[in-house]
């Protein structure tokens, strides 16, 4: 009995040392890609100065994450402001309630940040990282209690808004733990953390979420309040008409 | 013969502008308050409100500096389901500021002297107009004007300088921006009241943007909205056709427009065609315009780009103060960047065939056709061109340069913007003007330095 238990186990780790890093990265999404999701969020940045500065959001995504809306409720200098993302987070809207206007983001934009925090636009698109990244399995390694995948991702163009980052995937749920962001002279820019895993309908969901930059010493900290998955959205929720309602 | 106005007549007009003002106002606010409330009673969306409050302080460097001090209120409102809902936003503002709306221009300047032709025009027409003339005598001994600088100078130093400051002058306006119910069916919006009609991808200038227009006696004023009717059709996700009604005195004296907007190649591009008239161009004798625009906005490689042009023709029906009846053109196109570093650069540069290129050939008329929206500048050639940057978390810095390349003048506006927290920031902004003082349109206005404090809610 206890060889059969060892063969078992001894099979299993090594059919784990054998997934590739596709099929790593397949699971990551699976994960991810609730067909439609709500969730009510708030943001506080924690500035190098000291600072805190509180945001509350409202944000849609459908089809697996290739459409997305954000809506600030809070604080009243930029309530009503929507972002919308179209094409996995290649296009994206803005829509500033005092002008009524609708105007496109470019793409130098999309790596700045959203509202004064430590997220760009493009860390806020829920995009396929290997469209742009190519990815490479590192090993495997313990963090913070957790047994991880260790991955690097390598930018296909300089364009990207990082040049690599290093990524620390649980084993057991397949949620991302950790995530080193580098810039383009190949320095740390960025960490991201995930944390408070639990599982919400289908999908592991961490509840908190913090971008630190480490170059500029600030970080924000995203904490879900409200999530419901696989509810029934309609389209036309992600489009112009819906930014100017 | 002069025109004498005595600080009695002075007084009398304050009172009577004041009085009514008041009246317009309260009753506006009552109107406001019943819609904004019943819709709260009935409806089971809850009411939003918001807005700012803001003070503005400015210091001109003009022969004897003097200030100005604005403080503005903004309520915005909003209520509403899935089928309708309702928006209103409303400012209201006081106002220490000198009684000559150009003191900000230099004397002998340029401007200053458009001014001057533009408000003897004005008399010219009064005097010619047997009814309004009989009305200038009889309440004060009306004569010949000089011009509009000269009939300041026979004020009294102490009314002009002081009586802006005191609490005879009406210093309280309000202004609507917004009051407007909007309709949700399956294939259109419909938006009934006033509005803000956002056309056009500049930033700087909007040659197709010519539903909001500025107030032509208050350049520094918002945008407000315009009473309009308008039906937005959507189809698709970025795609919509827009029809927009502008109630005037009559059908020849209304505003309609189209505009068909859509997303290709990854670029949002549309086109529109309108018809321009209302009773401020017949007032100044201002024909009608027909135009046809067309817009972008997008990218090349990492680069923001956008672009405007419309192709304008005066309908010159019974008009004879302007004889414009060719067609002109005005082109915009921008571009800006973001550098990893964080600071954004922006260019934009304006073409207006109704301005000149030489400066000699700008008249008091062009004052007329810039305020009513018709042109942005006098110069045939304008570029913008800006830089911003972030810098100790609560700064950001921005330095913007306006220049009328047809008469190499330029306006340099430094601004630092402090955010003391999340609902408060502190902007401070000095304008420095560059030019030949008495040829060119920038080089008459005076320096000048802005602090002003907002605060939201």
């Amino acid at each position: 009995m206890k060889k059969v238990l060892l063969t078992t186990l001894l099979f299993l780790v090594s059919f784990s040392l054998a997934q590739t890093v596709d099929e790593i990265l397949d699971k990551v999404e699976a994960n991810e890609e609730a067909k439609s999701a709500k969730i009510e969020m708030t943001q506080i940045v924690y500035t190098a100065s000291g600072e805190e500065r509180k945001s509350n959001l409202l944000s849609y995504s459908k089809d697996k994450g290739d459409k997305g809306l954000m809506e600030y409720l809070k604080p009243a200098r930029i309530k009503g402001m929507k972002i919308l993302m179209l094409n996995d987070g290649d296009d994206i809207w803005l829509y500033s309630p005092r002008t009524s206007r609708v105007r496109k983001i470019a793409s130098h934009q999309k790596n700045q940040s959203v509202n004064g925090s430590d997220f760009s636009y493009d860390d806020m698109s829920a995009k396929d990282m290997r469209k742009d990244y190519n990815p490479q399995l590192l090993g495997e390694e313990e963090l913070e209690g957790k047994k991880c995948f260790k991955l690097l991702m390598t930018a296909k163009d300089e364009d990207k808004t990082y040049s690599k980052s290093i990524s620390w995937i649980d084993k057991s749920n397949y949620v991302l733990v950790k995530s080193e962001m580098y810039d383009e002279d190949k320095k740390l820019w960025k960490v991201l953390k995930m944390s408070d895993v639990s599982k919400v309908g289908n999908y592991w969901t961490p509840k908190s979420i913090e971008m630190k930059n480490v170059q500029k010493g600030s970080r924000t900290l995203m904490t879900m309040d409200k999530i419901e998955y696989d509810l029934p959205l309609k389209d036309n929720i992600f489009s112009e008409r819906n930014l100017k309602r | 013969m002069k025109v004498i106005l005595t600080p009695l007549m002075t007084v009398r007009y304050v009172l009577l502008q004041w009085t009514t003002r008041r009246d317009g106002c309260i009753t506006m606010v009552f109107a406001i308050m019943i819609v904004l409330f019943s819709i709260s009673l009935s409806d089971a969306q809850k009411l939003e409100i918001g807005g700012y409050g803001e003070n503005e302080t400015m210091f001109t460097f003009a022969d004897t500096g003097y200030f100005s001090d604005v403080a503005k209120l903004r309520v915005e409102a909003s209520a509403g389901t899935d089928f309708y809902s309702f928006e209103s936003h409303v400012i209201f503002s006081t106002a220490y500021q000198p009684i000559d709306p150009i003191l900000g221009m230099r004397k002998g300047s340029k401007m200053m002297s458009l001014f001057d032709g533009m408000f003897e025009n004005m008399l010219a027409g009064v005097q010619n107009d047997t009814t309004l003339s009989a009305m200038m005598t009889d309440s004060s001994n009306a004569g010949a004007m000089d011009g509009f600088s000269e009939l300041m100078f026979m004020l009294d130093d102490r009314t002009i300088r002081y009586l802006p400051y005191t609490s005879f002058y009406p210093k309280e306006t309000i202004m609507l921006d917004r009051l407007l119910i909007k309709l949700f069916f399956k294939h259109a919006d419909v938006y009934v009241g006033r509005q803000q009609i956002a056309w056009g991808t500049g930033y700087a200038f909007n040659p197709t943007d010519i539903w909001n227009q500025k107030n032509p006696l208050d350049v520094s004023a918002p945008k407000l909205g315009v009473n309009a009717l308008r039906i937005e059709m959507p189809f698709g996700e970025l795609s919509n056709i827009n029809l927009i009604g502008v109630p005037g005195a009559d059908l020849k004296h209304s505003s309609v427009g189209v505009r068909v907007k859509t997303n290709m190649l990854g670029y949002d591009a549309s086109v529109s065609a309108s018809r321009f008239m209302n009773a401020d161009r017949v007032i100044l004798g201002l024909p009608a315009r027909n135009i046809f625009g067309v817009d972008m906005a997008g990218q090349i490689g990492e680069v923001g780009v956008w672009a405007e042009a419309v192709a304008i023709n005066h309908k010159n029906d019974d008009m004879d103060n302007f004889e414009i009846d060719s067609t002109y053109f005005q082109v915009d196109a921008g571009l800006d960047y973001t550098f990893e570093s964080g600071i954004y650069v922006m260019g934009e540069y304006y073409f207006n065939s109704l301005g000149h290129s030489n400066p000699d050939r700008y008249a008091p008329t062009d004052i007329f056709l810039q305020y009513m929206g018709d042109m942005a500048g006098l110069g045939e050639n304008y570029l913008m061109l800006g830089v911003r940057d972030n810098f100790w978390d609560k700064v950001d810095a921005t330095v913007f340069v306006l220049s009328n390349l047809s008469d190499y003048s330029a306006i340099i506006m430094p601004t630092a913007e402090y955010y003391f927290s999340d609902g408060v920031s502190l902007d401070f902004r000095v304008s420095i003007a560059a030019g030949d003082r008495k040829k060119t349109e920038f080089g008459s206005i005076y320096h000048s330095m802005m602090a002003k404090i907002v605060a939201y809610f």
